[in-house]
Parts: structure tokens; C-alpha cells; sequence
């Protein structure tokens, strides 16, 4: 729920409840001051009926309301004595419109010029609370809408013109990539609370774009750093198998440590490839023929294939030519066609297929069909695969994502990876 | 021969420095900016390698000094960096070849020949390993003046093994100069193997007075015979 429609959903429910109240109390302080007006006009009344009849030697006794509104009929003087004037709510019977109506009824005693006492009762023109109440209700609830109406306006444009600054600021946080560095800064705002926020969120923002970049600097260049030992100990290591003295078990043993530190060093170029393509240091793009790029791949890795009685068959429906670094598009090929002879079987066989916009790459394999999610995360490899560095589906991913492109797993009795155009 | 090595790892420098004089080359070296650019202004050298990671300077300002200075040396920049803007600024700044580290003792060698013998006159530019004469330019091999057909990888091999000659080579250094650097990405090594059958055969058949051997864990040996 948007905070607006929450506030008109807050305010209009005061709002009911306060009409509401508001419309009770309305009515009993109307009704009260209508029955005071209509008293005093009863009051009136009674002096001017008693004025009328008290000096009439002949009292008429009426026990009807009929064409006088009261009646008169003559009582003790012990009760006439006792009556006080006294007012109230009664129903009345009229002839005339044959029903019953609401009216006050004022009843008095007077004693009249002849010395008797009489009792009369005197009513008023009709009081209809029925109708009171419809009025005031259906005024009211006009009054109800109206301020309905007027807060949704006031709500949409208010709030709307106060809460910019927040959509801003979640439009900003939206957009913000940590890995994306630069930041730009939001517009200011006149609402200190916002100001504040917005204050706080891009100090949030530059301290982590800060450590982030520093972190990003760091691996690099302690991955730099390592190259150089890495190279002090590959390059020590050969001199000395050159040595006229070592047994072959001793050689040996040097062969496999610089085996282990090539594929430290393999894993380092790997992770600091991952990173510079994150941090899209490939910027030129050119026009390039991913036929070219598949000739050339499939020469350099023809013999190791058919070392490992692959075999590699390559179709060409089209030459697919497409926009984008030349090192990444090699780099992408060879991961896929290198991956597809790593986790070949022997005798196994690997397909390549390159059409007018998309290629597939499809290998024969022992293993079941994966995870499409789990295979292109860093380090997602076989136990016992002690070789690969579990970066090269990662690696890429991440040319993929940079270039436009789409890259696809499937499985069919064959691992499948298509990569085709990124669809918009 | 005299090759300046400007690096500022102690090790490294050694190492190099060590490697190089074992190959009878005579070689100075400079671990810093400063030093490297004395020996650059004051002599000639027929290869300098240059690491351009130095504490005290860029080593392509040293590059851009030599031009400035006119001079011929040939130079070989190491760099920890696989960085292709330096690649293509140190290309650029006229350096002959660019090697990231780490790299192979093996594929430095090889370069270092190349680079040398670029610069000698036609005459000697031939490899001659016993009655073993290679051509590299025109991609001749003679055995006892005889010529002896290789296909392109056997031939590279026989190149990279004879630069290296009486050296281990490691398989990977082998398969990484002739199959190209993505091969690095193979899980082994091993296939490099029917290659070099083919080539031990093919030396055989023709009496070529040298041999490769297979040193096992390791990878490859070319000796004479």
C-alpha cells in the first residue's frame, strides 16, 4: 500500500468518526435548541389561550385536539395545585392527515376567573426528528464526501510534492550499483528531514563506493604481487630440474610442485581476469566474425581433444558477426570450447554450431545434468576435478553480461551451452 | 653479447641474472629506475629486460629514454601486470616483446634468441644444433644439408627445444610457445606427447645427430647425440 493511500485510508476513518460524532452531537444540541424554541412559542401560546378563556363564564371543556390545538378539562384543585408546567415528546393523532405525528405538549393549570381550576394541555406545530435526522445525515454526508474529495486532492498533491524527495532518493537506491563506483548526487531538498536522509544515505553511499574500490585495489594488486614470487619459484624450480644430478624421482617431484604453482598462477589470472572484466576495463569494442574466433580456438585445442579421443566436429550455417571486445570473445569461446573437452568422456564427442546471431557448444559427458543456477558461480566445481579452477563458466558470465550477451544451459543426454543476443 | 636486466626483485634479478650467464651471455643488471637509466644513457646493450613495475619510476619512461636517445638496443619488458594498455604502450615505445609474469625460463630464453637474432646479420641466423641446421626466417630445416619436412607445430617445437637445447623444458612452457597462451587453460599437458613422437621420428629417420627426451614429471630435453 503506497503511503499516500495509507494516509487517505487513516484520514478518512478520522474523518468517518469525527463526522459521525460530530453529526450526533449536532443533532441533540439542534433538537434541543429547536424543542426551547418551540416551548417558549408553547408558553406563549398558554398565556394567550388562558388570557382568551379565563374570564368566559363558560369554559369550554375540549378532551380533543381538534381545531384548537389543546384541551381543557377541569380538575381538582388539590391536582391543579400539584401540576407544574412541564414539556415534553408526545405522538398526536391528527383527523386532518389521519396520522400519527411528533409534537411537544406543554401541560399547565390555571384557575380560571370563576374560581375552578382547570388542567390543559397545549401542543405545537409537528416536530419531525425523522426528518431533522435526513437532513442533518444527508448534509452531512455531503460534507463527509466533499472533505473526502478534498483530502484525496490535497493528499495527491501535498503528499505527492512532499514525498518527492523520498522517491528520489529510492529511485537513487535503486540504481545504485556498488560495483558501478561513480555516483551521482541527488537534488537538493528544502525538508531538513530529507536533507538529512539524503545527507546520511550518500555518506552511506561513498564510504562503501570507498572501501569497495579500496578492497577492489587491494586484490589487485595482491594478485600483482603474487605473480612476481609465483615467477621466482616457477623459474627456480626449472633451473633446477635442469640439474645433471636429481634422480627422476626427485625431478619428478619438481615437475608436480611446479605444476601446483602454475595452477595457483592460473587461478590468480583467472580471478584477476574476473575482475577486470567487472570492472569493464575490455571497453573497444570492434566488428568481429565469431567464425574466425572458432577456427582459431579449434585449432589450438584440435590436438588436445584428439589426445583425448574427442571428437570435435564444428558446423557452420553462418559466420555470426557481432560487436564487442575481441580478447572477451576469444576469451568466452575458449572457456566453453575448453570446458566442453574437460568434462568430455573419452571417445566422447563435442558438436559446435555457429548460426547467423547464435552458437551452441554440446558435449558428450559422465556427468548428469547440473544446476543451471550453480554453474556459472565462481568456484562451482566436482570434488576431485583437481585441476580446473572452477572460474571458467564464471569467467564466462561475466563477458556475457558485459557484451549483451545470453548464455544458456541445457541438457539433452549432451551438456548444451548456447550463447545468442541478449533479447531486449 | 650483453644484456642489461633492470628489476628490482632481488631474486628475480638473480635468477635471471644466473640463468642468462649460464646461456654465456654477459649481463648486468639495475634494480631501480635511476640505476637502469645510468646504464641505458652510458652503454649499449644488445637486449635489455625491463620490468616496468619499478619502485622509483615507470619503466616505459626508460623505454621512451631510449628512443629519445636513438639507441638500438632491443628490449624485453617483464611485467607482473597482463595489462594490454602497457602491452600496447611498451609495443608502441618500441620495445620487441612483452612477457607477463610468471613465464617460463624457457619461453624468456627462446624470446631473448629471437630478439638477438633479429638484429645479426643474415649469415648467422641460422640454429645449428650438431648437423642440424634451422632456418627460422624461411622455415628450413637441413640435416646434413638434406631437407626435412615438418609440419608447423613439429617445426616451432624443434625451434623452442633447440633455444632451450640440453635445458628440461616443462610441458606446459612447450605447449604454451607453440599451441598458444590459451592453452594454459588444459587440464594437462600430456597431448603435447604424439607431437613430439612425430618429431623424434622425423630426426631419427633423417640421422639428425640429436634426441629429445622425455624426463618424466617434467617434460622435454633436447640433447646431442
Amino acid at each position: 500500500m503506497k503511503l499516500i493511500n495509507h494516509t487517505l485510508l487513516f484520514l478518512s476513518a478520522i474523518l468517518f468518526v469525527t463526522v459521525s460524532l460530530w453529526a450526533v452531537l449536532f443533532y441533540s444540541q439542534l433538537l434541543k435548541q429547536v424543542k426551547t424554541t418551540i416551548d417558549e412559542g408553547l408558553a406563549n401560546n398558554k398565556i394567550v389561550i388562558i388570557d382568551k378563556v379565563k374570564d368566559d363564564s363558560l369554559i369550554v371543556q375540549q378532551d380533543v385536539f381538534v381545531e384548537n390545538n389543546y384541551i381543557i378539562k377541569s380538575v381538582s384543585e388539590d391536582y391543579a395545585l400539584r401540576v407544574r408546567d412541564s414539556y415534553k415528546d408526545t405522538m398526536v393523532f391528527s383527523n386532518l392527515k389521519n396520522l400519527r405525528y411528533q409534537t411537544r405538549l406543554l401541560t399547565t393549570a390555571f384557575v380560571a376567573s370563576d374560581g375552578k381550576y382547570y388542567e390543559m394541555k397545549v401542543i405545537s406545530h409537528e416536530l419531525n426528528k425523522g426528518k431533522l435526522i435526513k437532513k442533518i445525515a444527508a448534509s452531512l454526508l455531503w460534507l463527509y464526501l466533499f472533505m473526502f474529495v478534498s483530502t484525496i486532492l490535497v493528499n495527491n498533491f501535498m503528499l505527492k510534492k512532499t514525498w518527492k524527495p523520498f522517491y528520489q532518493l529510492l529511485k537513487y537506491l535503486n540504481d545504485f550499483r556498488l560495483d558501478r563506483g561513480a555516483f551521482r548526487k541527488l537534488p537538493e531538498t528544502r525538508i531538513k528531514e530529507f536533507s538529512l536522509l539524503n545527507e546520511s544515505v550518500q555518506n552511506l553511499v561513498k564510504t562503501n563506493v570507498d572501501i569497495f574500490n579500496s578492497q577492489k585495489q587491494f586484490i589487485e594488486n595482491a594478485s600483482h604481487e603474487l605473480q612476481t614470487p609465483l615467477a621466482i619459484g616457477i623459474n627456480k624450480l626449472e633451473l633446477l630440474a635442469g640439474d645433471e644430478d636429481l634422480s627422476p624421482e626427485q625431478i619428478q617431484k619438481i615437475g608436480n610442485i611446479i605444476e601446483a604453482f602454475q595452477r595457483l598462477s592460473g587461478l590468480n589470472k583467472s580471478l584477476l581476469l574476473l575482475s577486470k572484466i567487472e570492472n569493464k576495463q575490455f571497453i573497444s569494442a570492434e566488428q568481429l566474425k565469431f567464425d574466425d574466433i572458432f577456427g582459431r580456438i579449434i585449432h589450438d585445442f584440435s590436438d588436445y581433444a584428439e589426445y583425448l579421443k574427442i571428437k570435435m566436429a564444428y558446423y557452420k550455417e553462418d559466420i555470426w558477426e557481432y560487436k564487442m571486445n575481441k580478447d572477451l570473445a576469444e576469451m568466452l569461446v575458449m572457456n566453453l570450447v575448453k570446458n566442453a573437452i574437460v568434462h568430455n568422456r573419452q571417445n566422447g564427442e563435442l558438436f559446435i554450431k555457429l548460426s547467423s546471431s547464435s552458437f551452441t557448444i554440446e558435449n558428450t559427458s559422465n556427468e548428469p545434468m547440473m544446476s543451471a543456477d550453480k554453474l556459472f558461480k565462481r568456484f562451482n566445481k566436482k570434488s576431485g576435478s583437481k585441476s580446473s579452477t572452477g572460474l571458467g563458466l564464471a569467467i564466462v558470465k561475466a563477458i556475457a553480461d558485459v557484451s549483451d550477451l545470453a548464455v544458456t544451459y541445457s541438457y539433452n543426454g549432451r551438456h548444451v551451452f548456447s550463447v545468442s543476443r541478449k533479447s531486449l | 653479447m650483453k644484456i642489461l636486466v633492470i628489476e628490482d626483485e632481488p631474486e628475480m634479478k638473480g635468477l635471471i641474472k644466473q640463468f642468462l650467464e649460464d646461456e654465456y651471455y654477459i649481463v648486468e643488471v639495475a634494480d631501480n629506475f635511476n640505476s637502469g637509466m645510468d646504464k641505458i644513457v652510458a652503454y649499449d646493450y644488445d637486449c635489455i629486460i625491463l620490468d616496468i613495475m619499478l619502485p622509483d619510476g615507470n619503466g616505459l619512461e626508460l623505454l621512451q629514454e631510449l628512443k629519445n636517445l636513438n639507441k638500438a638496443d632491443s628490449v624485453i619488458i617483464i611485467s607482473a601486470k597482463d595489462s594490454l594498455d602497457d602491452k600496447i604502450k611498451g609495443l608502441d615505445l618500441g620495445a620487441d616483446d612483452y612477457l607477463t609474469k610468471p613465464f617460463h625460463i624457457a619461453e624468456l630464453n627462446a624470446r631473448i634468441k629471437s630478439v638477438i637474432r633479429r638484429k645479426i646479420s643474415d649469415g648467422r641466423r641460422l640454429l645449428e644444433l650438431e648437423n642440424v641446421k634451422i632456418n627460422i626466417e624461411e622455415r628450413l630445416v637441413l640435416v646434413n644439408n638434406q631437407s626435412m619436412d615438418l609440419n608447423r607445430k613439429e617445426f616451432d617445437m624443434l625451434v623452442f627445444l633447440g633455444m632451450n637445447k640440453f635445458r628440461v623444458v616443462s610441458k606446459s612452457a612447450i605447449a604454451e610457445n607453440i599451441w598458444g597462451d590459451y592453452i594454459d587453460q588444459a587440464n594437462d599437458f600430456d597431448f603435447i606427447y604424439s607431437q613430439i613422437k612425430n618429431l623424434r621420428k622425423k630426426l631419427r629417420d633423417n640421422h639428425a645427430k640429436i634426441d629429445i627426451n622425455a624426463v618424466y614429471g617434467m617434460g622435454y630435453k633436447l640433447t646431442f647425440k
